[in-house]
């Protein structure tokens, strides 16, 4: 018998692209009640889409190195009007 | 000489900017300075076509994108090779009746958490720089930057359903990868 666990880890990481059809979302709603694996799986994709949604708006503040801003200073006034 | 044809003041408003948002997506220092760079070089050659029609940051963010993606592209060509070997990738994951390889762990933690956690920050860059390069780059793009599908697919030269594909395998692989290194493992 084939296992619905591989399907279930695409559907997981499908609901978090585009919207499931009705019967996507019961079908990986009812194995996740049954398969444990998958429904840590599942939630466990869930917690790392909202942890890096996160992390992006926590990310510490990055300045343009002072060399570059320099060369593109320097190089723009070089070149003939 | 005007403020518009001030490249110094071009820098000091936008350099900051266009560095962050080049860095978010190339994820390398380095890399980003140049594109930022080239995208100055390239609106300062052009800044008489600029009409106006758009913001000047709008216009100098366009221009970084298409340098951007012309990056993205050639990572993704030149490691072709890395490439062919990822033909079945999600065989690693499960057996041959599709059931998992090995049982998947409860991972207890909250983004608040996790999203200040240095040491979840380190393992995840470094479990993102194990992926293959285009399933990396279309991790980053689409999950980090929350970029839309539209826009990823375009970027990498991709269609919707090959998107979803590798969203699959690149999550499947950071699964595994941070389950390794303690985060949701079984206690
Ligand atoms: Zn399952």
């Amino acid at each position: 018998m084939n296992h619905f666990c591989q399907q279930a880890s695409r559907l997981a990481s499908d609901r978090l692209e585009r919207r499931l059809s009705l019967k996507e979302t019961l079908r990986l709603n009812i194995h996740c009640l049954i398969c444990s694996s998958c429904r840590h799986y599942a939630d466990a994709l869930r917690l790392l889409h909202a942890t890096l949604r996160k992390a992006h708006e926590v990310e510490p503040a990055q300045e343009l190195p002072a060399a570059t801003r320099q060369y593109i200073i320097r190089q723009c006034q070089e070149q003939p009007e | 000489m005007t403020h518009n044809s001030n490249v110094e003041a071009w820098v000091s408003a936008w350099g900051d900017f266009l560095f962050r948002y080049a860095l978010s997506r190339v994820q390398d220092r380095d890399i980003a300075a140049d594109l930022v760079q080239e995208t100055f070089l390239a609106a300062w050659k052009g800044r008489h076509s600029f009409k106006g029609e758009a913001s000047r940051k709008t216009w100098l963010t366009g221009i970084l994108k298409h340098k951007i993606t012309d990056h993205i592209r050639q990572q993704i060509r030149r490691r072709k090779l890395e490439m062919a070997l990822d033909d079945d990738p999600v065989s690693p994951w499960f057996q041959d009746d599709h059931s998992w390889r090995e049982p998947q762990q409860a991972w207890h933690d909250s983004p608040d958490r996790l999203a200040h956690d240095r040491d979840f920050r380190l393992t995840l860059e470094s479990c993102l720089h194990r992926l293959p390069a285009r399933q990396r780059f279309v991790f980053i793009l689409r999950e980090i930057n929350g970029d839309s599908t539209e826009d990823v697919c375009k970027q990498c030269d991709i269609s919707t359903t090959n998107l979803h594909v590798l969203m699959h395998r690149a999550r499947l692989a950071l699964r595994h990868c941070l389950q390794s290194h303690g985060f949701g493992a079984s206690s």
